[in-house]
């Protein structure tokens, strides 16, 4: 393994990451590499995974106790700012892992500790399980049960919408140990390889399997795999939102970028869009001078709280102008050309941005309740 | 500058700007105003436009900032209290000044009035070249008319000039595109720091509004179609605000481009939100409502209205082929 130098600045991590992007053979493979399918694209996006921490790239930024190899945190939100400049697309293990590791570094370091290095190397994948048919945006009402047995716990019950699921070998998972309410819950690492569980994909409209149902029929659970402490799986999975809201939208402002990009590099894009293509690029920066003090504050170990909406509705307003800037500046293309099958997937995704990771309407309530004060309805 | 440093100095900007009386510069010494620009001027800048646009302040900052702006590019220390004149279209690249080698043509506005002999800057369409600065002596051969128009209380002055050649000096030359550039880049963060304050005080005063109107025994601020309208326009002026402190900070004119688009759409739309949380006390004369949707309009409008400039950033986008990003990590 080559050894890196110490950065002095997120800005010179990128400098030097790009340097040797454009130098790599092995990394010719992933540039400009548009996936056949789903899991197509996550096996290949494995090898990159590999390069990126056999080279120690993507080790940076972590702490050296659990794998990494320590330093300002803000590199790895270089890395992926990197990648989509050199047309990389982002392995769906990246976007989990940004969000779950945090919690786990400060809610369960064993297990940081021992699983970082896998998940960063893509020799593992992780899905978050949290939904369930019964409780999406009244996630407090979800109603998996956990059960003492022996050394641990047995679940029962069934999740829904956890993201590439179907190629996770492991779920973090929240479930009910205690009574109803908020207060009952507890957040787990659940082996998806054991009997008791059963994991199907589920088509979502752009004919990709997104996401996954997951049935639990008795899953064990040992005493060692809680994230935090029993009964506090509400508390934690609040501490992840801070992630998941926060510095999702930094990655997605990347994304946004490198896809206006693209547009308008074909020669297909219609200067008869320009307005959309403005006002889309304009949320696009908005969306990523948010998200860089967001990404700033949380390197620095600030907790933030219900501000981190902001992040969510400004993502939203981004993912949503950005695709309909890109449909219009396409024309017919865009409906016809069988070329652009992938594009156009991504396009329907987008669909999902005021859905995803809590609603727009769970948003604006927590915003208008939490940041500007109003009254609670009765 | 840190919190409690800023938090002081919005509270003094405030006193000064409620105050009236003087050309704000004075007012401003009195506050020690140029060791707070040697300490951080676009921080400071941020501030007072922000506070102006709060407290609907009357007091002209923008014209001293052009003015000053295109003092410093050419290095002309007499113009830094000069007049600027507007283009009539207030847009800074559809200018109204025009010289036909023996007569200069202007039909413009300006922030305030020009003390006679005192000189006044003229960007003048320069064709192909772009665009020439021409400097004369206030007060000759000119007409200086009060602006009523949407906002009154703003005092701008249209002027209308026909200059012979005798009375005017060229300035700048072969600067004086990135002198009025410059200018424009300034002004237009500016704007925009000043309508992302007139939009956080449009919210907040519509949140504390909706939560002493009651009806239906509750106050209206507890339902979720008010809470949403407030909360969505809440997001847009956070993110307009982080763009204009980008721009502040970095001078660029695409970033103020960017950030006058974002502040003046934000502005906008808290408004049409805040307007539909009064329901008819806000189209009263006596409420404050319509003064603030009054200047939000007319600052839009100065160096660019939002829905001109979006289609602008996007025809630029498109003949560029690039899309720049706006500030590092």
């Amino acid at each position: 393994m080559t050894v890196l130098p110490s950065f002095d600045s997120p800005a010179a991590y990128a400098e030097s990451l790009s340097t040797f992007i454009d130098a790599d053979v092995r990394l010719r493979a992933f540039r400009h590499y548009r996936p056949a399918d789903l899991e197509s694209g996550a096996t290949h996006l494995r090898g990159l995974q590999q390069v990126l921490f056999d080279e120690g790239w993507a080790r940076l930024g972590w702490p050296e106790r659990c794998g990494g190899l320590g330093g300002d945190p803000r590199v790895r939100a270089a890395m992926f700012e990197t990648l989509w400049e050199h047309d990389i697309l982002i392995p769906e293990s990246y976007n989990t892992l940004e969000i779950l590791v945090p919690v786990l570094l400060v809610h369960a370091p064993h297990l940081a500790d021992r699983f970082l290095p896998s998940l960063l190397r893509g020799d593992e994948a992780w899905a978050q399980a949290f939904s369930e048919p019964d409780a999406g945006s009244d996630l407090a009402s979800l109603r998996t049960r956990m059960d003492p047995d022996g050394d641990g716990w047995r679940l029962t019950g069934q999740k829904v919408w956890s993201t590439y699921g179907h190629l996770a070998q492991r779920s973090v998972l929240l479930a009910r140990s205690g009574g109803p309410g908020h207060r009952g819950l507890t957040m787990v690492l659940l082996d998806l390889d054991q009997p008791g569980v059963e994991v199907r994909p589920i088509r979502a409209e752009d004919g990709e399997n997104h996401f996954s149902e997951i049935f639990l029929d008795g899953a064990f659970v040992p005493r060692d795999r809680i994230i935090g402490g029993l009964g506090d799986g509400w508390a934690v999975a609040m501490y992840m939102l801070q992630w998941e809201r926060g510095a999702w939208g930094w990655l997605q402002q990347g994304r946004f970028h490198n896809r206006l990009a693209r547009t308008l590099e074909s020669d297909r894009a219609d200067p008869g869009a320009a307005a959309a293509l403005g006002h889309a690029y304009a949320a696009t920066c908005a969306l990523r001078l948010h998200t860089r003090a967001t990404v700033g504050r949380l390197a620095k170990e600030e907790t933030l709280g219900p501000e981190v909406s902001i992040d969510k509705l400004l993502l939203i307003d981004a993912e949503l102008a950005v695709w309909d800037a890109i449909r219009s500046s396409l024309g017919a293309d865009f409906e016809l050309d069988d070329d652009l099958r992938w594009l156009r997937g991504e396009f329907l995704f987008s669909r999902a941005a005021p859905i995803y990771g809590g609603s727009q309407e769970i948003q604006r309530t927590l915003v208008a309740q939490r940041v500007l004060g109003m009254p609670r309805e009765k | 500058m840190d919190g409690d440093t800023l938090e002081m100095l919005r509270a003094s900007l405030e006193h000064v700007l409620s105050q009236d009386g003087g050309p704000l510069s004075e007012r401003l010494g009195a506050l020690g105003w140029d060791e707070v620009l040697a300490d951080d001027a676009p921080a400071a800048l941020q501030v007072l436009f922000e506070t102006k646009g709060r407290t609907l302040s009357t007091a002209d900052a923008i014209g001293p900032l052009l003015s000053g702006s295109i003092a410093a590019t050419l290095g002309s220390p007499e113009l830094t209290a000069a007049t600027v004149v507007l283009p009539a279209s207030l847009h800074p690249e559809r200018l109204s000044a025009r010289f036909d080698g023996e007569r200069l043509m202007v039909a413009g506005v300006v922030t305030s009035r020009p003390v006679s002999g005192e000189p006044v800057v003229l960007p003048v369409d320069g064709g192909l070249e772009g665009v020439s600065l021409a400097v004369t002596p206030a007060g000759l051969d000119w007409s200086v008319r009060p602006v009523e128009g949407i906002d009154p209380s703003l005092g701008l002055l249209r002027v209308d000039a026909d200059v012979v050649a005798a009375n005017v000096t060229w300035t700048g030359a072969g600067k004086a595109v990135g002198a009025w550039q410059g200018a424009a880049t300034q002004g237009r963060w500016a704007l925009a720091a000043e309508l992302v304050g007139i939009a956080n005080h449009v919210i907040l005063r519509a949140v504390a509004y909706a939560g002493e109107r009651i009806q239906y025994g509750r106050p209206i601020g507890s339902f979720q179609a008010v809470q949403h309208r407030l909360a969505g326009a809440y997001a847009s002026v956070i993110g307009a605000s982080d763009v204009v402190a980008e721009a502040a900070v970095s001078a660029s004119p695409w970033a103020a481009l960017v950030a006058k688009a974002l502040a003046g759409r934000a502005a906008e739309t808290a408004c049409t939100q805040a307007q539909q949380t009064y329901g008819a006390i806000g189209f009263t004369w006596e409420h404050e409502f319509h003064r603030y949707l009054r200047r939000t309009y007319v600052l839009d409008r100065l160096l660019g209205d939002w829905r001109t400039l979006e289609r602008e950033i996007g025809l630029q986008l498109h003949a560029t082929g690039d899309v720049p990003r706006i500030g590092s990590l």
